[in-house]
């Protein structure tokens, strides 16, 4: 066993010098920084009022949904000049996605919300206590408390336009290529703007966003692999709080030498309702946390549970991922890729 | 401690944990660069932690797993073709040759892994962190560190756990 654990570190230690040139990335980052505070100081120097780069500086329309817009509606809200706040922003009607992303890209996150829902003596959740301040942020209006964060720069949010249009790093880098440009993070940034302009890139996203039929790998990206009912039992073996010393127990018990396929005979016991020879060493996880286990073992994550709380009109993110999880370990599909 | 005294000392090691964590070159310096940027800024607020190196580290693995991108699929080949190369140069004895080979192998293999999986092996045998630790990393449970450790060790045919067992007796 030890051989092989060497063997992986052997193997990280051994790829190591692979890491990119120290010199090269410090004046990179610090470029890219630089961009980062003079967007910072315009925002001061705006008073705090040039909100969400992405949803201003550009124009980007984003699909409409629950609260103040109806469902499958787009909202497009008018690019402002010079990073002044849209003139045309407090009579527009915002989507919760555009609310939130107000809130973001401000640089306000969730223990602001937390202080926010104090202030105002606001019992909501805090979902709803961020998109309730990201609507003031949008209509021009200030919050009573700074943000922690940074706001978000333009550079931000033309990354993100990029990735949001579904877009991905394989598709920058063959931007890149079509562009004669080797900096892949300059190249996302052009294209993002591009896509905030109202203009088309040279080659189609592959992927990123969720289409209706789309194949599902089923997994995080990086996998070429799909969970097997191999994997389910072996996530229930743990699950149940047996591991690896009790794998070997029970390989000891049944006169087995391979743990591995113990582990997944012995969950696949534990699915089927049967009991096993001996206790669990660790303790059981609850109902919700196999949920969330299992929402997390196939590749969500919170902003996958975003989305899914847009097309379930919830807001409460644990309650989405358990939702999500018991769909899945009922063998049922959710409506977005992972 | 300044940024720059920070990035002096530690980028070099940021960078090396980042390359065994993404596998790939161009990803490693994008991620690094993004998080350095962001860290440089706000900078004051990270110098103030208890560790600002661990707080930096942490901002360079939630980058990389919050990186929505399929590009490890499409680059296992480019990747290996890439590090055999490399392989090919480094060797200068059969029995180096053969150890190379071995690790370039398993590293085209942690290629194929889900990033999550990745990093908990990462995190556990290059990182040399508790699975209470990498859990706290990664937002979850420790079981199920455990599950995807040993669900990526099954991927890497690694037989980590295949060894025969000594029953109590038998010898």
């Amino acid at each position: 066993m030890n051989d092989d654990i060497d063997q992986l570190s052997e193997t990280f230690a051994a790829h190591e010098h692979l890491a990119p040139d120290a010199a090269d990335v410090l004046v990179r980052a610090k470029a890219i920084a630089r961009s980062y505070q003079r967007r910072r100081w315009a925002v001061r120097a705006t008073g705090g009022a040039v909100l969400g780069a992405g949803l201003v500086a550009g124009g980007i329309a984003l699909p409409g949904r629950l609260g103040h817009a109806s469902s499958g509606q787009t909202v497009a809200v008018q690019p402002a000049d010079g990073g002044t706040p849209s003139p045309s922003a407090s009579s527009a009607v915002y989507t919760q996605d555009q609310d939130w992303a107000a809130y973001f890209a401000a640089g306000y996150d969730y223990t602001d919300a937390q202080q926010l829902a104090a202030l105002w003596h606001d019992s909501s959740d805090i979902g709803t206590i961020k998109a309730q301040a990201g609507l003031k942020l949008l209509e021009g209006q200030e919050l009573p408390i700074k943000p922690s964060g940074t706001p978000e720069t333009k550079t931000d949010a033309a990354q993100t336009a990029f990735f949001a249009a579904g877009y991905d790093y394989n598709d920058a880098v063959t931007l890149g290529k079509v562009w004669h440009e080797t900096d892949i993070t300059h190249v996302k940034v052009q294209a993002g703007e591009k896509l905030l302009a109202g203009k088309t890139l040279p080659i189609k996203p592959s992927g990123g966003t969720f289409v209706e039929g789309q194949k599902d790998s089923g997994t995080t990206g990086g996998s070429v692999a799909t969970p097997t009912k191999e994997d389910a039992a072996m996530s229930e073996f743990f699950a149940e709080g047996y591991d690896y010393n009790d794998a070997v127990s029970l390989a000891k018990i049944w006169h087995e030498s391979d743990v591995f396929s113990v582990k997944a005979e012995a969950g696949q016991k534990l699915l089927d309702g049967k009991q096993l020879p001996i206790p669990p060493s660790g303790t059981a996880l609850t109902a919700s946390e196999k949920e969330q286990d299992a929402y997390i073992n196939a590749g969500y994550t919170y902003a996958d549970a975003l989305k899914l709380g847009n097309i379930w009109h919830e807001t409460d993110i644990t309650q989405i991922k358990n939702a999500a999880g018991q769909m899945l370990l009922d063998g049922k599909k959710l409506p977005i890729g992972p | 401690m300044t940024f720059s005294e920070f990035a002096a000392a530690r980028l070099p090691s940021l960078l090396r944990y980042a390359i065994v964590l993404t596998g790939d070159q161009g990803l490693a310096q994008d991620v690094v660069q993004e998080v350095l940027a962001r860290a440089q800024v706000r900078w004051s607020k990270i110098a103030k932690t208890d560790s600002p190196d661990s707080y930096v580290r942490k901002m360079v693995l939630n980058e990389y797993l919050s990186w929505r991108r399929t590009w490890a699929v499409r680059n296992i080949r480019a990747v290996g073709e890439r590090l055999i190369d490399l392989g090919d140069r480094r060797s200068a004895s059969r029995d180096h040759a053969e150890s190379v080979v071995d690790t370039d192998d398993v590293w085209n293999r942690l290629a194929t892994l889900p990033r999550k999986q990745r990093a908990v092996l990462v995190l556990r045998y290059y990182e040399q962190l508790r699975d209470d630790e990498i859990a706290y990393l990664l937002d979850c449970a420790p079981v199920t560190v455990r599950s995807n450790a040993s669900k990526a060790l099954k991927t890497l045919r690694l037989q980590l756990e295949r060894q025969p067992i000594t029953v109590a007796g038998d010898v």
